[in-house]
């Protein structure tokens, strides 16, 4: 029984980190090695799916993250009144264009355009399925810098089982746990990026391996 | 026995070592109930979620136990946005000032946001 507990918990624990692409940091996002991005402006979140609320979860809990692996990351609360006095609030109007007006206008060196794809719930696991992409592109070339796409599972239910566990699971899925979930999904997402000038491994993480441009898996 | 011991024994080791493996460095900074807060306060700007998100604010650029020491990009600017937005904008825009300072690569952001506030 112990053993069959540890090789579970082990194989979790791979599903939750490994996956060896045998790519590095330095081959995977080369380009951003070579412009070296300090400032990053996030941009409000394409949702396609129909849980309205989804494109807050991840627009408010992207900053931690992206200032986490050491980037400077123009306030989103007072970047969003000023987009929307610009008219320049609608991401899928810039996530293929031109963007060299963040960079003039607010000093961005690029931009973070992220898209939900998924959003759904499973009652009964309390887990949640989320599809996303995310793209940084340069505001100087506007070359793509980072790309990353794929699905997470979200499972936020503690564990227990039974009956017991299940109202547990129903209960704790509030708001704080999507909001938990989004920000998992980005720490997750963005462990893959480069490290900015205020991290310890700034221009020193080039060997390390990527998880490359896809990913899939399960996160708490 | 002993084998079953060894074997265990082997067998915590190895998941420790995947542990610290994919254990996440140390936070740069520390960041109390942001995303909570923030995401309250897009979600409905009314003045208690305004208010909440004030503190949280305080709280950050009080206390900051990450391995920078420092305050997190953006919380100087957003605090002192949200002051002026309550009326406060002497305070307000010695707070948006500060982030200039600490952040010199934001001066752009930080002037043209200034500049509008000051119109």
């Amino acid at each position: 029984m112990k053993k069959l507990l540890l090789i579970c918990a082990v194989s979790l624990l791979f599903v939750s980190c490994a996956t060896t692409t045998g790519l590095t940091k330095g081959t995977a996002y080369a380009k951003v090695y070579d412009e070296k991005p300090k400032v990053l402006l996030i941009m409000p979140p394409i949702n396609k799916t129909n849980k309205v609320e989804a494109k807050e979860y991840f627009y408010s809990s992207l900053a931690q993250p992206l200032c986490e692996r050491g980037y400077y990351v123009i306030s989103p609360v007072v970047a969003l009144d000023f987009l929307k006095s610009e008219s320049a609030y609608d991401s899928e109007q810039f996530i293929a264009g031109d963007l060299k007006m963040f960079d003039r206008f607010m000093g961005a060196d690029a931009v973070v355009f992220t898209t939900i794809t998924t959003w759904s719930k499973t009652l009964l696991t309390g887990t949640i399925k989320v599809g996303l992409e995310y793209e940084i592109r340069s505001t100087k070339t506007g070359d793509t810098l980072f790309k990353r796409e794929g699905t997470l599972t979200l499972d936020k239910s503690s564990s227990g089982g039974g009956l017991a566990g299940l109202i547990a699971t129903a209960i704790t899925t509030g708001l704080t746990d999507k909001i938990e979930a989004a920000r998992t999904c980005n720490y997750y997402v963005l462990q893959d990026l480069p490290q900015g000038a205020y991290a310890p491994l700034f221009m020193q993480d080039q060997d390390t391996s990527s998880q490359g441009p896809t990913f899939s898996g399960t996160a708490r | 026995m002993q084998r079953r011991k060894i074997g265990l024994l082997m067998s915590t080791l190895f998941v420790l070592v995947l542990f610290s493996s994919c254990a996440t460095q140390s936070s740069l900074y520390s960041w109390g109930n942001y995303s909570n807060d923030v995401y309250s306060y897009y979600k409905e700007q009314t003045p208690a979620s305004l208010e909440k998100l004030t503190k949280t604010y305080e709280d950050l650029l009080d206390h900051q136990s990450g391995t920078r020491g420092v305050t997190p990009p953006g919380a100087y600017v957003e605090y002192g946005y949200l002051l002026c937005l309550q009326g406060q904008k002497e305070k307000g825009i010695d707070m948006i000032t500060r982030e200039k300072e600490l952040y010199p690569e934001s001066a752009i952001f930080v002037d043209r946001i200034l500049a509008s506030l000051n119109k």
